[in-house]
């Protein structure tokens, strides 16, 4: 018995021995580091006290399907069920419930595992699968909205310079043409440069910044005024932050440059409140923002792919757009990863 | 002459297309647009014979754009090209009304004929041409 007390005593679950109305007869140590009661406060009080409210009904559930028939079981993996600490925070737990007759009749070994990493790290591993698919639609139509249009017009084009019989004329059409291939050309270059991930760590996201507007006047023709009034170290940042609204920039200037019909447009980057703000805005033709009963993947400009990213470093997406009005695309992302952020 | 209304949100394809269809001596390109909301707004104003319409564009797209202009009530017909050749995309088209459903890569041998048949009548129900 010695030695299974000393499995209790050090073991990484907190667990508890509860009676038949539920109330605390003895816990381990990592039970009083898990919860921050102390045993005295543990001890002789209804198990409720680990439930926050909004899990008593399902806790209710589970107890009375449990006294009917008692055997061992498991619950929380699948379920989402959360444990109330002392200071009124919840985390995820897996909790085991099994009869222990060894220490009387209808007692109950209730073994409570934080599952807090494990939640996160699987949230993370299906965000990463939802940001390579994002990425991948965002690719096609790259290839859609750019590289297929000017082969088709190539084609057309192609027929036309068969037909015409007029050397001068000949010669003027393939001049169009060659204007057309290097200007497809470019396009295929700025997107193998954009699918280059950016040396943000090195570089540094301002200088980041720089080069690529410096590409979007090259590749484009869109001049960009950056305002920038930040008060900040960027190796404060979390890496994957400051890449998230590297690539957030970079999707919204390309929509400037490719669907606004302008050619400047305005970057404002400022710091306050513990969040870095970029605001991305053009007087071009602006659009109707999606609304639910949009053409099927067809917000067009990769709105959702930009507010996916902001959200998944904590941060938020702002969109405002009319048609003739020009759009405002504002991205509000933390400067220190907060307590919890997903 | 057939008025048409020239409808893509790609400069380089307006302009190819615009030389194929000026090309054909049949067709007289009214105008031109490069989004639904303004095909919308000139189908209102121009009343062509037939539009020529693409159907992914930022903003209100081409199925949309359709839509609108049938509700519109003029002679109008809407001949559909674009590179998508789904045919969730031909469902959407016809069901907002389009009249053809052509793609655009092979517009250069195939748009003259898809025109001539909506201008006679013969797209309905609309014709699909194969791609290629």
């Amino acid at each position: 018995m010695r030695d299974y007390r000393a499995v209790f005593e050090a073991s990484p679950d907190a667990i508890l021995f509860l009676d038949a109305r539920g109330v605390i007869r003895d816990v381990n140590p990592r039970a009083l580091s898990m919860f921050g009661w102390s045993r005295e406060e543990m001890e002789g009080s209804p198990v409720e006290m680990l439930i926050p409210a909004s899990s008593r009904a399902l806790h209710e559930q589970h107890r009375s399907s449990y006294a009917e028939a008692p055997s061992p079981r498991q619950m929380g993996l699948e379920l989402d069920v959360h444990a109330l600490r002392k200071d009124g925070t919840t985390f995820p737990v897996e909790v085991s419930l099994s009869p222990g007759e060894e220490l009387g009749p209808e007692q109950v070994v209730c073994t409570i595992r934080d599952i807090d990493g494990w939640r996160r790290m699987q949230w993370l591993s299906r965000m990463r699968l939802v940001g390579a698919e994002n990425e991948r639609k965002r690719i096609s139509r790259e290839l859609h909205d750019d590289l297929l249009q000017f082969l088709v017009a190539f084609k057309v084009r192609g027929r036309l310079l068969v037909d015409r019989v007029d050397q001068e004329e000949r010669e003027q059409a393939w001049a169009v043409i060659a204007d057309e291939i290097t200007k497809a050309v470019r396009g295929v270059k700025h997107m193998i440069r954009g699918l280059r991930p950016p040396n943000l760590e090195e570089q540094g996201l301002l200088s980041a910044f720089a080069t690529l507007f410096r590409d979007t006047r090259k590749v484009h023709g869109l001049t960009i005024h950056a305002a920038v009034n930040v008060d900040w170290a960027g190796d404060e940042m979390d890496p994957m932050t400051v890449v998230a609204l590297y690539r957030i920039v970079q999707e919204a200037v390309t929509n400037v440059a490719t669907h606004a019909g302008v050619n400047e447009a305005s970057v404002a980057l400022r710091t306050g409140d513990g969040v870095l703000v970029a605001e991305i805005r053009d007087e071009g033709c602006g659009f109707e923002p999606p609304g639910p009963g949009a053409e099927p993947d067809r917000d067009g400009i990769g709105l959702s792919s930009m507010r996916e990213r902001a959200e998944l470093v904590g941060g938020s997406l702002a969109v405002r757009s009319s048609p003739g009005r020009g759009t405002t695309v504002r991205a509000t992302v933390p400067m220190v990863n907060p307590e919890g952020a997903r | 002459m057939t008025r048409v209304l020239l409808v893509d949100d790609h400069k380089a394809v307006r302009a190819s297309l615009r030389e194929l269809l000026e090309s054909m001596g049949t067709v007289d390109v009214v105008g031109e647009a490069s989004s639904g909301e303004e095909a919308v707004g000139k189908a209102r104003t121009l009343e062509p014979d037939i539009v020529v319409m693409d159907l992914a564009m930022p903003g209100m797209g081409g199925v949309e754009a359709t839509r609108k202009i049938t509700a519109l009530g003029l002679e109008t017909r809407i001949l559909v090209l674009t590179v998508h050749d789904e045919d969730e995309f031909l469902v959407l088209a016809m069901e907002a009304g389009a009249a053809g459903f052509l793609n655009k890569s092979v517009a250069d041998t195939d748009l003259e004929g898809e025109l001539e048949a909506i201008t006679r009548g013969h797209s309905d129900p609309p014709r699909r041409s194969a791609d290629r």
